[in-house]
């Protein structure tokens, strides 16, 4: 069952040009030159219990835009969208009862207070009982540390912990859909871990169903079952990472050391380059294995090392991103 | 209902922690008070009795009216232009709360703060420079009370529906100035309005902005017969409940023309 579905959703912003200089700003007085633009541009999607998706696009192709129109704090134009069979719009404050949203360069922490004030206002605003928020911080802690730094005012803490913070704040009420905007923006390695062990435990443990924007292609290998590519406002790729790479890369590159410097041909496979005795191979997948390569290879000359490379998660991506907008 | 208690508890402790600007504020309204304080003076200058009030009431007037500015201070048009300006309004947005609830909450903290940190020290400092502010009679400060508390939700409907401006024209420029100018005068919180020409003052009179300021003020030097209390009480709750019916049909139109800035 889906428990988010989005219909045909546009949304269409009103652009007034801008002319340059003094003149221009005195005929803008009088004379608009509006443009509509459109963020979003007819898309549709579901998302069913339980998956982790990534929703990735290069800057501005309407990301954010689609997360604050599923979360309800944007209209969209049209379309329609329906989370857990309601409408954020037309019932906001019900369906974000079930909603977490992290936004990486936004805190909803409060900046003054200790960070377990903040937590207090939540279990208020969400009306969590007590044996629920007990369960839930315990939980937090264990994967998150929070009571290392809970009695520290917000502002003192580092990005890492203000993040962790933030993360554990979206999940205090256990809901079942998390909305989660760039949540490794800006994190050193340590913190970019910790992020994603969070990610994957509170999916395997709530089977909290996550949307996830992000730059970090990492954060997309290491999590994403799903992968929804969206560009100039309209999706251009949805599906697995393997079947993208499949589809759009489904090139690999075998390495192989010899004993002595040697030329090997292949009819399947294409020889790219030859160094003393290495030499680089680019064959595809669906073709010949890479057993059954290496041991025509090795008929030939003998073997004494084998390297072999997947497509690069960033070249795959970078050619989707220039596929959508040809 | 715990949770818009616990923003108003949470926005008190925070407001503790900067304690720096308290001073400033009770000097320059000091420095306020003393300068109206002999303004009315001056202008009495001995006479007993104008427009049916005396010099003594006059300066109770002017007192009660500083501190009552004081208290009426309303965070919520900046707060929401604030949170348009930097993109958070999304995350006041993503709580099942109300957020003009919360929002309320905030400034009703900010109005208590103000009470203990403000009000109460300059309620000292004027006793002590012009004698102390009596209320006409205990009955009347009660009335008072009630009245206060009505121009209080009057003042923060006004300054709601300007706020909600902010949803789609992002900056507000001047306006908020213009606003509260036209108020301080309209309001009679400077001037009585019975110091102005009669048909001036009937109209104003049916304005809104009286009954922020004027009614109470005038029930707390006794300016008013029970019977008009009673008129001109039941006047401003009308417009308490009309105000609150466009608050809230703006309300909506409002939540619908949210832009969101950045990110």
């Amino acid at each position: 069952m889906n428990i988010i579905k989005v219909n045909h959703l546009v949304k269409e912003y009103k652009k007034i040009k801008k002319e340059k200089g003094l003149k221009g700003a005195v005929k803008n007085l009088f004379v608009q030159d509006i443009e509509y633009v459109r963020a979003v541009d007819d898309i549709s999607f579901g998302i069913e219990k339980g998956d982790i998706a990534a929703y990735i696009g290069p800057n501005g192709a309407g990301k954010s835009t689609t997360v604050k129109m599923l979360s309800g704090i944007m209209q969209p134009s049209s379309g329609e969208i329906l989370i857990n069979g309601m409408s954020p719009q037309k019932e906001r404050k019900r369906v974000v009862r079930n909603l977490g949203v992290v936004f990486g360069q936004r805190s909803q922490l409060n900046w003054n207070l200790r960070l377990g004030e903040t937590y207090d206002l939540l279990k208020r605003i969400y009306q969590i009982d007590d044996a629920l928020y007990e369960k839930n911080v315990k939980m937090l802690d264990e994967i998150f540390q929070i009571s290392e730094f809970i009695d520290t005012p917000v502002r003192q803490l580092s990005l890492g912990q203000r993040m962790r913070g933030d993360l554990a704040a979206a999940m205090l009420h256990s809901p079942e859909i998390l909305f989660l905007d760039e949540p490794t923006i800006g994190l050193d390695v340590e913190a970019k871990y910790s992020v994603r062990k969070f990610i994957k435990e509170i999916n395997a443990r709530n089977k909290t169903t996550i949307i996830l924007t992000t730059h970090d292609l990492g954060d997309v290998q290491e999590l994403c079952r799903r992968l929804i590519i969206i560009n100039n406002g309209k999706i251009i790729e949805d599906g697995s990472l393997d079947e993208l790479a499949d589809r759009i890369a489904p090139y690999r590159r075998l390495i192989i050391d010899f004993y002595h410097p040697a030329v090997v041909r292949h009819p399947k496979a294409e020889l790219i380059s030859v160094d003393e005795a290495r030499a680089v191979y680019k064959f595809r997948k669906d073709e010949i294995t890479a057993a059954r390569l290496i041991e025509d290879i090795s008929r030939t000359a003998p073997i004494k090392e084998v390297g072999l490379q997947e497509a690069k998660i960033d070249d795959i991506i970078r050619t989707a991103y220039h596929a959508g907008q040809a | 209902m715990k949770a818009y208690l616990f923003v108003t508890k949470i926005r008190i402790q925070s407001a503790l922690a900067y304690r720096f600007n308290v001073i400033s504020t009770i000097l320059i309204q000091c420095l306020l008070m003393f300068a109206m304080a002999c303004f009315w003076k001056a202008a009495y200058g001995g006479t007993g009795v104008v427009s049916g009030t005396g010099e003594q009431d006059m300066l109770t007037y002017t007192m009660i009216s500083i501190i009552m500015g004081n208290l009426l201070t309303m965070g919520v048009e900046g707060r929401i232009e604030g949170s348009v300006r930097t993109g958070s309004v999304a995350l006041d947005m993503l709580k099942p709360v109300n957020i003009y609830g919360i929002y309320l909450a905030e400034d009703l903290g900010d109005m208590a703060v103000a009470f203990f940190q403000i009000a109460v020290p300059l309620l000292i400092i004027g006793s002590v420079m012009f004698g102390f502010p009596a209320p006409a009679s205990f009955v009347c400060f009660i009335i008072f009370l009630l009245s206060f508390s009505i121009g209080y939700f009057i003042n923060w409907i006004l300054a709601g529906l300007l706020g909600m401006c902010a949803f789609r024209v992002i900056s507000m420029g001047p306006i908020r100035n213009v606003k509260g100018f036209i108020m301080k005068l309209l309001s009679g919180s400077v001037i009585p309005l019975w110091f102005f020409p009669d048909g001036f003052r009937v109209f104003l009179e049916f304005l809104p902005f009286v009954n922020i300021y004027q009614l109470p003020l005038g029930i707390y030097i006794g300016r008013y017969t029970f019977e008009e209390m009673f008129w001109r009480t039941a006047l401003q709750m009308f417009w308490c409940m009309v105000l609150w019916l466009i608050f809230h049909a703006a309300q909506k139109k409002a939540a619908a023309a949210v832009l969101i800035q950045g990110g």
